[in-house]
């Protein structure tokens, strides 16, 4: 018994929504919407009359609320409480940010990609020639944050990983 | 005499120490490739998410148009006592000590007030009122196996299509098929933000564990 992993389940976890009236709208449609005892859901509608302080307090509740496990926030309005999206370091729940109808995704503003970018060194790309799709993805979003050449991959593990990615197109 | 005794053992140190490091630093680039390949599938996910949702937007906005700003509101939006038909199942190791893993699961659509519904639930139920299917013939048991199979299959269908009318029910009896097509992308959307939030877990493990052996090295 000693030794022996530990998996900690929980079930009928909830998604909470901070984002606009259409966004909560469509994952409602899907059957995300939960209202309990004293009547207390577990999404914010943001608009034009929405305060900040409105948006800090669902998101600090949410954040507190054992029985949710993902909050969905709009990246717009996670850009309105930036720091304190940024100083939440728990797996669970996990906040992840969503584009909104106005305000397309942008990676350089997502938090767990700031919190991982200091691993990318900042020099310029010594060979320009990669042009495999799989591989153009994160090199597209990667300039926003000056990828370029890790600093701790060999070479040699930077070519398989290259010939794995081109596998997976052939 | 004393220095020739000593070089061996140097040697011997030396050797056991050259495995360890290989297999330190192999263990090394498995963290690293996991992080890049999280990593790259997060990035696609979100692409992909973004590509749906503006087609739950496209179609939200034509059942708004057709069947009007009043009758597709968030005022209509149902605000009495009641549980989440799609939920999510979460595990986490707690046995590992250097990370913390956990792993979503989407439940879709389960039953909302009529207790859980899933495909495992119809099939225990179909063998529990045919118990004598055990008794017959192996390829007659295998028919009527996969017969009550597809009996549960529709009757699960049947209990998903009865939920979704239900979630849709707010915005009236007759609703445009434009708001329907909304709801299955925004059902896409949905799975596809559990698979965006695994891959998120599985990066920042990776990354905690790239981080820690750096911060090792260095200090």
């Amino acid at each position: 018994m000693a030794g022996r992993a530990q998996i900690k389940t929980s079930s009928s976890a909830l998604i909470a929504m901070i984002a606009d009236e259409d966004t909560v709208t469509g994952f409602l449609m899907a059957g995300v919407g939960n209202v309990d005892l004293r009547r207390k859901t577990n999404y914010l509608i943001v608009d034009s009359k929405t305060t900040v302080k409105a948006i800090e307090d669902a998101f600090k509740e949410f954040t507190t609320r054992e029985d949710v496990a993902i909050i969905l926030i709009s990246q717009y309005v996670a850009n309105m409480i930036r720091f304190l999206v940024d100083s939440y370091n728990n797996p669970i729940p996990a906040i992840l940010e969503i584009p909104s109808k106005d305000h397309p995704y942008d990676p350089a503003h997502d938090s767990v990609l700031s919190r991982v970018k200091y691993l990318f060194s900042t020099e310029s790309v010594a060979s320009g020639s990669i042009i495999d799709h799989h591989i153009a993805i994160p090199l597209i979003y990667f300039p926003v944050i000056d990828y370029a050449y890790p600093v701790r991959i060999t070479s040699s593990l930077w070519r398989s990983y290259i010939s794995r990615c081109v596998c997976y197109i052939d | 005499m004393e220095a020739e005794q000593e070089t061996p053992s140097l040697e011997k140190q030396d050797e056991k120490q050259e495995p360890q490091q290989e297999g330190d630093e192999e263990e090394e680039n498995a963290n690293i490739l996991q992080f890049m390949d999280s990593m790259d599938a997060y990035l696609t996910l979100i692409h992909s998410l973004s590509s749906t949702l503006r087609q739950g937007w496209l179609d939200l906005a034509s059942a708004r148009h057709s069947m009007g700003a009043s009758r597709v509101n968030t005022v209509l939006l149902d605000h009495k006592v009641h549980p989440a038909a799609s939920s999510l199942l979460v595990t986490q190791d707690e046995g590992k000590v250097d990370s913390v893993e956990p792993h979503f699961t989407l439940c879709k659509w389960a039953s909302s007030g009529n207790g859980k519904w899933s495909l495992e639930e119809a099939n225990s139920s179909q063998d529990k009122l045919h118990p004598q299917l055990r008794h017959r013939g192996s390829s007659q048991l295998y028919e009527e196996k996969t017969l009550s199979e597809d009996k549960a299959l529709h009757e699960l269908d049947d209990q998903v299509q009865k939920e979704r009318l239900k979630s849709l029910s707010v915005f009236g009896a007759l609703v445009s098929p434009k708001l329907r097509t909304a709801q299955l992308s925004f059902e896409t959307a949905l799975e596809t933000l559990v698979e965006i939030a695994n891959m998120r877990s599985s990066m920042l493990c990776a990354f905690d564990k790239v981080h820690k052996k750096l911060g090792s090295s260095e200090g």
